[in-house]
């Protein structure tokens, strides 16, 4: 493993141990899960950091505000902390490809779908529209032209909506792996590449649950992987034990494993995606005490996303009264 | 409670007719209630095993969808679905049973459910939209035997009131009346004969 020794970010890291106090661990998400109700959940939450969001909720329904806000309040930090807001700026593509499928796919409706759109991107959300008609306008990373280009191409071709998130979100990945190896963020890159090929597994054992064939799931296939896409593509024709057998000796093993056997038990796919998010979070969590670096930075965003999408779980599961047991079992390990 | 009509034979004879009439229609209309309890019956159990069926999967479906909100963001998933693939055609056609004019629908599926990436969106996105798009048929089949049987409650409740309305009300009045215009008659007939009878008497004593 390499380890960075980039003294440009002793400052970051510094306020970063001290940020990463305040994150919610597992006790605390507890105490959220055995709340009474939703309304004492978010009471519990507003003990924490996100006091001030929660003081101006109007009640637990709007836990989405909340945990949009707090995500945009860390970007935001991060932003002023680095020396250089690039790192940041990888964590806010997936937004801006996000608006660009709304914009694309309200466009190809004739509707509008304004209230879709998350304006946590580079590029402001209203503006998106805008760029899907390939209008120039300043700050917008002039990829983005080429993506709607192309997304917007796939769909005349094909009249299938689909495409435009499978040439989306190729694009996205492909994007965010080269800005990280554009400024040398080896480990982000490593993320990514495992991120991609935690994708790929699920969307192979999507597709096999769907009885799709090798079409279906190739076009949903993320690229920077380190699994092969062929391998991938070979093993949906097998069986379920051949499958985990053929990841017996590859990182991705227990998840693998552990995934399909709960699928198999009719447990749904949580357990394959939690695995997943299991497995980056302990990726992340092996560079976390670096004292220089970016590293630390990244795992406390990726934390912090992790943390919102806990928060998601236990909020929803009070609202509609999910068993506290089920709510536990679906939430994410911590980065922290 | 008597009609109100003039004591005469003519009279008699047409309420008579009408108390026949009225007790054929009683016979009928009570055949015709115990057929559409028979329908309504058999309907209810079809609809109770529809119903249950369907209340397990769309709670299984909700499952999923509740999981697949939590995960993500809910900008996220409806960017997933706002634009569907999927055509449905819905015909309505009428089906009569026993007078009640009850709708049939047929739907048509065309076209793929799942019009989104699988990079990122959730694997329990899948599991719902496949229970919703393969519980839809069962759902629409379940609302047009619903509406059956709304509809035939409604007969049943307006034939029940038409039979309870001859058997206690419309039949007894007219025997009422036959009675005491046969009375009113027998009455008349009496006393003409005893004022014969005086008149031979007069007849005689002179």
């Amino acid at each position: 493993m390499s380890i960075s020794h980039d003294s440009r970010y002793a400052y970051a890291v510094g306020r970063i141990r001290v940020l990463e106090t305040r994150l919610l661990d597992m006790s605390k998400l507890g105490r959220m899960v055995e709340a009474k109700s939703a309304d004492e959940a978010l009471r519990i939450l507003g003990e924490t950091e996100y006091a001030d969001l929660v003081s101006r909720a109007a009640g637990p329904q709007d836990y989405a505000a909340v945990t949009a806000g707090e995500i945009t309040r860390v970007y935001s930090l991060m932003k002023k902390l680095l020396p250089d807001e690039a790192l940041v700026d990888l964590f806010l593509i997936k937004y801006d490809i996000h608006n660009m499928k709304v914009a694309l796919k309200a466009q190809f409706q004739g509707q509008n779908f304004e209230h879709l759109f998350i304006d946590a991107g580079l590029v402001p959300a209203k503006l998106m529209p805008y760029v899907c008609q390939q209008e120039k306008l300043q700050g917008v990373p002039p990829e983005y032209y080429a993506f709607a280009s192309a997304a917007a191409l796939a769909y005349e071709e094909s009249k299938d909506p689909k495409v435009i998130d499978l040439v989306l979100d190729r694009m996205q990945y492909s994007h965010t792996a080269a800005m990280a190896e554009k400024h040398g963020y080896a480990f982000l890159a490593r993320f990514l590449a495992s991120q991609a090929d935690l994708a790929n597994i699920r969307s192979l054992v999507r597709t096999k649950r769907l009885g799709r064939g090798r079409d279906y799931l190739a076009g949903n296939l993320l690229p920077g992987g380190t699994v092969p896409q062929a391998v991938l593509l070979e093993a949906l024709t097998e069986e379920w034990t051949a499958i985990i057998a053929r990841f017996s000796s590859s990182p991705y093993q227990a998840v693998v494993e552990q995934g399909i056997n709960a699928l198999l038990e009719s447990r749904g796919l949580t357990m394959l995606e939690k695995l997943s998010d299991g497995f980056l979070a302990e990726l992340s969590r092996s560079v976390r005490f670096q004292a220089f670096g970016p590293e630390p930075v990244l795992n406390y965003i990726l934390a912090k996303e992790n943390e919102v999408r806990n928060i998601r779980i236990v909020m929803l599961g009070k609202l509609n009264g999910v068993p506290n047991e089920e709510i536990r079992e679906r939430l994410r390990e911590g980065y922290a | 409670m008597n009609i109100r009509v003039n004591p005469t034979r003519m009279e008699l004879l047409r309420l008579k007719k009408r108390v026949r009439v009225a007790k054929r229609g009683h016979k009928l209309l009570k055949d015709k209630r115990d057929e559409l309890m028979k329908s309504f019956m058999s309907l209810l159990r079809n609809v109770k095993r529809l119903r249950l069926t369907v209340e397990q999967k769309l709670r299984l479906g909700y499952q999923s969808f509740l999981i697949a909100r939590a995960v993500m963001t809910p900008e996220m998933l409806d960017e997933a679905i706002m634009f569907p693939k999927q055509r449905i055609e819905l015909e309505v056609a009428e089906k009569r049973m026993m007078s009640v004019t009850a709708p049939v629908f047929r739907l048509r599926q065309e076209g793929d459910v799942y019009a989104y990436g699988m990079a990122s969106t959730s694997g329990e996105l899948d599991m719902a939209l496949g229970i919703f798009a393969e519980l839809l048929p069962t759902l629409i089949e379940l609302a047009g035997i619903e509406r059956a049987l709304e509809l035939l409650a409604e007969e049943i409740e307006r034939t029940r009131r038409r039979v309870n309305a001859l058997e206690y009300v419309l039949i007894p009045t007219l025997e009422a009346t036959v009675k005491s215009i046969s009375m009113k008659l027998s009455e008349q007939e009496r006393g003409a004969i005893s004022r014969l009878m005086k008149i031979k008497d007069v007849v005689r004593a002179k």
